[in-house]
């Protein structure tokens, strides 16, 4: 388990050096959300306002970031299972301007992506503002859960699995009971 | 023993400590060697020695050399055979040198070309060194091919190669690891086991590493290095779960005084930092989204500033713009120049909690009756508050 948990951490891009502008809003677990940042939706159903009735899973990533493509199988085998349960699946690019290059990347990798994604621009944009920086994002993967319009868990995509999910399908999501879920299976 | 790979390896780095004692009195070493014939010119040996870096010189004629001089502790040393002005990337592989352990012996240096071929032997500490260093070897050959793996990755953006490749480099970087261990545990009486055992204790400390400490020989504990381990273990008790923690009074950033003990009735989370380490950024969010978290159910941060030896850092005008950008809206007492790279705590609050400047940041819970609730908390941990919470009294 040690291992592989070192193993994560590795994965982890850090972005160095967030500028020091001091922030005013903050996303917190537990903190209500109603709107979904200004973005522009390259595929799937654009997202504007979260529904208290619905499941959100928010993976932020970008083409640069290695390990956050590496879990993009994970995340549409995730949506392939339980889009019809209520959950839905927002594969979120954030930390790079470049439309062009995260364009041409969703048509090589097809159908195979399944999920909606959608592009945020870069530090300054409404969703660098209102999540990453809000958030203290300073590595990619991460993984947004919110249900009831509360943002519940910031976490990373290998502690999400199918069980976790499940969990908040069935209304019995806690923080504890997913990481000692992650634990298990790790 | 294989000394290219010695060479290449950052081992010689991290070894290079300060293992020298003043207390301990000098001891003569003497270095005969014998190269190939047809070598000459100059040999250098950089090595420490009472907490300080010395350098040796001797002529080479015929290959022949001698080194005299004294050591206080074994430490590790590296020589050089007419070492160039500057070390290049181009003049790199060109470079002749060995790394050994030094100690107060009779130590033979015998080859038959080259000082990076020939073998060195002599003192107790050397053999430990060798034997390390052969462990070492097949773990290092397999790095450095998968480095070279690596870059013909990285050229052709193979992106599953490049994770297979990082998976194999961990999974290498833990045998040796494993290798160190078993050697730490084997060798009680080997300075070179205490070093590396040492520096994996850099950071802040837990009482529980006393039984590991203890497993050293007393010559071993007794040196410089050990009496100050000694020490850091008992100040670590001093300040676990259950005890009071030690009463101060600073000034604030307006200059105004302020005991921790004002604080009673609260539970204090006392934060130690300072502004110069790898991420900087997320220990301000994680303690301001702490700060979010907890800031009503009868809680307190309170930051104790410290600056590093950067002179414009103890500047009041540089820490209250710092304290403002990072949206740290609590309590910052400071305690310049209480702390220095070289001479560790200095100030009564940096040694009655036993910091020094590389163990920063770090922060205590404290209950409302002064007590420490506990120590050593996970900055870096973004669920620290939700797990503080359990914890406040």
């Amino acid at each position: 388990m040690t291992m592989k948990k070192g193993l994560m951490i590795l994965l982890l891009i850090i972005v160095a050096a967030r500028s020091y502008a001091q922030q005013t809003t903050f996303l917190d677990e537990g903190t209500k959300l109603t709107d979904y940042p200004k973005v522009e939706w390259l595929k799937g159903e654009p997202l504007t306002t979260f529904d208290k009735n619905k499941i959100y899973i928010i993976e932020l990533w970008a083409t640069w970031c290695m390990p956050c493509i590496a879990a993009m199988p994970h995340l549409n085998e995730l949506n392939n299972k339980f889009k019809d349960k209520n959950v839905v699946f927002i594969a979120q690019d954030v930390m790079e301007d470049n439309k062009d290059k995260v364009l041409a990347f969703l048509k090589q990798k097809g159908e195979s992506m399944s999920c909606a994604v959608a592009f945020s621009g870069a530090r300054g944009s409404d969703f660098d503002k209102k999540w990453v920086q809000a958030a203290g994002v300073n590595s990619i993967p991460q993984t947004f859960v919110i249900q009831n319009n509360t943002l519940l868990w910031q976490t990373y995509p290998s502690l999400l699995n199918e069980e976790v999910l499940q969990l908040l399908v069935d209304g019995k999501f806690t923080v504890e009971a997913a990481e000692a879920l992650a634990k298990k299976n790790q | 023993m294989n000394s290219k790979t010695i060479l290449k390896g950052s081992l010689p780095l991290i070894l290079m400590s300060v293992i020298g004692s003043g207390a301990w009195a000098q001891h003569a070493f003497t270095i005969k060697g014998q190269l190939g014939a047809d070598k000459q010119g100059k040999i250098m040996m950089f090595y420490k020695t009472g907490g300080k870096f010395k350098s040796d010189t001797s002529t080479v004629t015929n290959g022949a050399f001698v080194i005299k001089g004294e050591v206080t502790e074994p430490g590790i040393a590296t020589m050089y055979l007419n070492k160039a002005e500057k070390i290049t990337a181009e003049n790199r592989a060109m470079v002749d040198a060995q790394t050994f352990s030094l100690e107060a012996a009779d130590i033979k240096v015998s080859g038959k070309s080259d000082l990076k071929s020939a073998k060195i032997t002599g003192g107790k500490s050397q053999a430990d060194y060798t034997g390390l260093m052969e462990q070492y070897a097949p773990i290092q050959q397999k790095m450095a091919v998968l480095g070279q793996q690596m870059a013909e990755y990285k050229k052709n953006l193979n992106d599953t190669a490049i994770l297979r490749v990082e998976k194999e480099f961990s999974a290498l970087s833990l045998q040796k690891k494993a290798v160190d261990s078993a050697f730490i545990v084997k060798k009680p009486g080997s300075y070179l086991a205490y070093d590396m055992w040492q520096k994996k204790h850099r950071d802040i400390i837990d009482p529980d590493i006393e039984p590991e400490f203890m497993h050293f020989t007393a010559a071993v504990r007794n040196t410089t290095d050990g009496k100050k381990m000694a020490d850091r273990i008992a100040i670590a008790k001093k300040l676990s779960a259950g005890n009071m923690a030690p009463d101060f009074t600073l000034t604030d950033t307006l200059g105004k005084p302020v005991a921790l003990s004002s604080f009673r009735g609260k539970n204090v989370m006392l934060c130690f930092w300072s502004t110069d380490f790898i991420g900087f950024d997320i220990f301000t969010f994680n303690m301001g989204r702490i700060n979010r978290r907890l800031h009503d159910k009868n809680f307190v941060i309170l930051g104790v500033y410290y600056n590093n030896t950067n002179k414009r850092r103890d500047d009041m005008e540089f820490i209250k713009s710092t304290i403002a950008t990072a949206g740290m809206n609590w309590t910052t007492l400071t305690d310049l120049h209480g702390i220095t790279y070289t001479e560790g705590a200095i100030s009564p609050v940096a040694k009655a909690y036993g910091l020094s400047l590389i163990e920063l940041p770090q922060a205590y819970l404290i209950g409302p009756d002064g007590k420490i609730i506990a120590r050593h908390l996970h900055l870096e941990d973004k669920e620290l508050g939700k797990k503080m919470e359990g914890m406040l009294k």
